[in-house]
């Protein structure tokens, strides 16, 4: 089963984002409101993948994704973020996000980006 | 093709015929090599037979190639999109569909993708974008497709793009539709889907939508003309900045959008012009009014509204104003315009029309008790209604129903406390407003609940001692209930302190005028922080005064023309017209000099004219063509009471001759009486009173009905 980190400033967002990730058969091993925290809980949680909201107080997502790549080459990072940020997702996937999701957060979408970053065999609706 | 194959191979052809022929010479027959000859014959034979097989098969393939090829081609130069490819270079490759001409107007083989589409966008992210594209790694760059523009406009044309890498040949793949007359198509189809909806809002909230619209235009005719006798620079400004926000937001309501985006400019250009003028002068303030033409606001989507539904849909006079086939149309149309399942929803709308669900009317209050409550700084957690599927007719509630506006202004300045307020009561943060329709016992009840602090009875007793409603003995007496009961009447309500300090007021006097027009009760329940409970109760079968609204309107209307008539005739003056106003009655102020007479058509009415000294003088003056001294009046007291009901007998024929269907005659004749101080007696009868003033003077004239 995959781990997850889920990082967000917006708990709300936490939650439907955890809600989707869990539904699709991943584990959430830990959740953080700011890149801070994010570092320090896949520091301890060594998770598969982190969901990582582009626009984040304190440090924002696209620090907190270039500490994640030095730190932790083999992470998949996938961003959040609106289509209404474009420049800040050209800077994500230039500093090596492995994807991005476009909010609203839509089961479906989810899941092709999860097969695309994590593998179609990371995923498992059963659960 | 075997043509060209017998061409191909003659000469090897030659060679085999040349060693047929050696072989079936008999000379040769003896030779020892005979037999391998003939084998080698044979194999040769064999050969190129084969070879010529794998020709035609290998010509065969070309052929299809070339026709694949063709078909390729066809397909490209027909295809209504346009593609093309382009590498990282960013050139554009040379073999790209035909449309691609017609969309760009030129030859785009070796142009630049960037020049080409995108350069005309707004930012320079589109640039960003594609020279990050070829630099990542290839599995990557369909990350970055999404963000290249998926809609642009060029040459006047909307453009969709799709994107595709292809892999094989590291190329990008631009797939372009031109949308532009289908996009034209969709808002043409938006908008006439919008006109429809608005219409069926229209006629299914009609009366009230005439009464705003009506409103709206005396408004801004009038009114706000009169403002500027009451009002200072700054406060008229600020008081038609919220008018006009109250009417946008009733309009957006009924999908009237082109008036309320009118109107939303005008917000605008006030806020500009009070940015520009700090503190206008009222000369400037007039001039800027003037420069905003409000009823040209309105007038498209009445227009549009007319179209639909015929024209003098919103004319005052008629009650029922929508012909029977233009609601068949209506229908007819809304089908060709909407999906299923949007489209039943409006048929219904349109079905419901005759009787609407009171729940509907109500329904209006949300938004605004969410508004106010926002606005006043209280949290309301939540409006709901509750109903069983009470039907009402409209008109016959519209009074009511906008009177509860009071209702819900209560709970929500004076019931609902202040979130901290709330907190330290130990109450949750938001207040809660409850409505609950329902139908018992052939009555429709109404029940408006708040959760708020409830109604200080003993403020209310300490007042009613204060404003010399009641002693502090006779109160005593009283009820709790019946000193509830105090806060709708008008002598306690329309006091501004008891606003302040009660916790109740101002307009529950016209709530409870309202449910008793309709022959209904209204009563009060109150706990002290728990809440307010006010519930309306109104009997179903009662005939209501409607219809004799309609005929008192239409007798005020030319009793006032003649009237006006009169006095123009004979003093050659225009009246000043003040105000009219419908209203019920428990009494009625006499003036200096007043004419009673009693009216009979359809039903019975009291007509009373009364005057005040000046105008009176005027008018007898006129009359009697001489000269009266004021001071001297009370010796002329009779002369002036019998002038003026020779006055009153005149406009009044004059009146009666203007009624057509029916004839009007006089109950009684008029009778003067001059008093100081006068009251009449009536039992909540209908009033409609008129004001004229005449060179200062001021003139009444008042239509009663005598139930």
């Amino acid at each position: 089963m995959a781990s997850a980190v889920v990082v967000d400033d917006n708990f709300i967002m936490r939650r439907k984002v955890k809600g989707v990730l869990k539904k699709l058969g991943l584990q959430i091993v830990g959740e953080a409101k700011n890149g801070i925290q994010a570092l320090e809980k896949c520091e301890k949680t060594d998770p598969d993948l982190v969901t990582l909201d582009i626009h984040m107080p304190e440090m924002d997502g696209i620090q907190c994704l270039k500490k994640l790549r030095d730190k932790f080459p083999d992470l998949s990072v996938v961003m959040i973020t609106s289509l209404s940020q474009k420049e800040k997702v050209l800077k994500a996937i230039k500093s090596g996000a492995d994807h991005y999701i476009v909010k609203p957060i839509e089961e479906e979408n989810v899941r092709d980006v999860l097969v695309e970053t994590l593998g179609e065999e990371a995923i498992d609706e059963s659960a | 093709m075997s043509d060209s194959s017998g061409e191909l191979f003659r000469f090897e052809e030659k060679v085999l015929e040349k060693a047929q022929k050696i072989v079936e010479n008999e000379k040769y027959q003896g030779n020892p090599l005979y037999k391998k000859y003939k084998s080698l014959m044979r194999m040769y034979k064999k050969l190129l037979f084969q070879s010529q097989k794998i020709l035609k098969i290998s010509d065969n393939n070309q052929e299809k190639l070339r026709k694949t090829q063709q078909n390729l081609a066809l397909l490209l130069n027909n295809v209504k999109q346009g593609f093309l490819t382009f590498g990282e270079d960013f050139k554009i490759s040379p073999e790209y569909s035909q449309e691609c001409k017609n969309i760009f107007g030129q030859d785009i083989a070796g142009r630049d993708i960037y020049e080409l589409l995108f350069k005309k966008s707004d930012s320079d992210a589109e640039k960003d974008i594609l020279n990050s594209i070829f630099q990542d790694d290839q599995s990557r760059i369909k990350l970055y497709l999404p963000l290249l523009p998926q809609e642009i406009e060029l040459n006047q044309k909307l453009l969709k793009i799709k994107y595709k890498y292809i892999e094989q040949e590291h190329k990008i793949m631009c797939i372009i539709t031109d949308i532009t007359e289908k996009r034209e198509l969709e808002n043409e189809l938006e908008k006439e889907r919008k006109n429809l909806k608005m219409t069926v809002t229209v006629i299914s909230n009609q009366g009230i939508v005439k009464k705003y619209v009506n409103d709206y235009r005396h408004f801004f005719n009038h009114i706000i003309y009169e403002w500027f006798k009451e009002y200072g620079n700054q406060t008229i400004l600020e008081n038609l900045y919220r008018k006009i926000h109250t009417y946008k937001g009733v309009f957006s309501q009924w999908g009237m959008r082109n008036s309320s985006e009118s109107l939303h400019k005008a917000e605008d250009k006030i806020n500009d012009f009070q940015e520009e003028n700090p503190s206008p002068e009222t000369r400037e303030i007039k001039k800027f009014i003037s420069t905003i033409d409000f009823n040209g606001f309105i007038d498209q989507d009445i227009e549009i509204i007319e179209q639909i539904l015929g024209e003098n849909f919103l004319d005052r006079e008629k009650s029922v104003s929508v012909k029977k086939d233009d609601i068949v149309e209506l229908k007819e149309r809304i089908k060709d315009y909407f999906p299923e399942g949007e489209r039943e929803q409006m048929v219904t709308k349109i079905d419901k029309l005759i009787k609407k669900s009171l729940r509907d009317l109500i329904d209006i209050y949300e938004e605004y008790t969410f508004e106010l409550a926002e606005r006043v700084g209280k949290k309301l957690e939540q409006f709901k209604i509750e109903s069983d599927g009470v039907l009402v007719d409209e008109n016959k509630f519209h009074d009511l129903n906008k009177s509860l506006i009071h209702i819900f202004r209560n709970s929500i300045y004076h019931g609902i406390e202040k979130p901290e307020g709330r907190l330290k009561k130990g109450k949750p943060e938001g207040g809660s407003v409850k409505c609950k329709i329902g139908e018992e016992k052939g009555n429709i009840y109404i029940t408006i609940r708040d959760d708020g602090q409830g109604i200080n009875v003993d403020k209310i007793k300490k007042l009613a001692i204060d404003k010399n409603i009641y002693s502090e003995n006779e109160i005593e007496d009283l009820s709790r209930n019946e000193i509830l009961r105090l806060i709708f009447f008008d002598q306690f309500s329309t006091e501004e302190e008891v606003n302040q300090t009660a916790g109740r007021g101002v307009g529950l006097a016209s709530v409870k005028r309202e449910v008793e027009k309709l022959g209904g009760n209204i009563s009060v329940e109150t706990k002290l922080d728990q809440g307010t409970e006010i519930t309306i109760i109104i009997p179903q079968e009662k005939r209501v005064a409607q219809k004799d609204e309609i005929n008192m309107n239409m007798l005020m209307e030319k009793l006032e023309k003649k009237f006006v008539q009169y006095i123009g005739d004979n003093l050659e003056l225009e009246p000043d017209q003040k105000n009219i106003q419908l209203n019920q009655i428990e009494q009625l102020e006499l003036s200096d000099f007043n004419v009673i007479t009693n009216i009979r058509f359809k039903n019975l009415y009291d007509i009373i004219f009364s005057v005040d000294k000046k105008a009176a003088q005027i008018l007898v003056e006129n009359f009697i063509d001489k000269h009266l001294d004021l001071n001297k009046m009370d010796q002329k007291k009779a002369i002036i009471r019998e002038s003026l009901k020779e006055i009153m007998n005149i406009i009044i024929g004059q009146f009666f001759k203007s009624l057509e269907e029916e004839e009007g005659c006089f109950e009684k004749a008029p009778m003067a009486i001059a008093v100081e101080g006068g009251l009449l007696d009536y039992k909540n009868n209908e009033i409609i009173k008129h004001k004229f003033s005449i060179n200062q003077g001021l003139v009444n004239l008042n239509l009663i009905a005598r139930n």
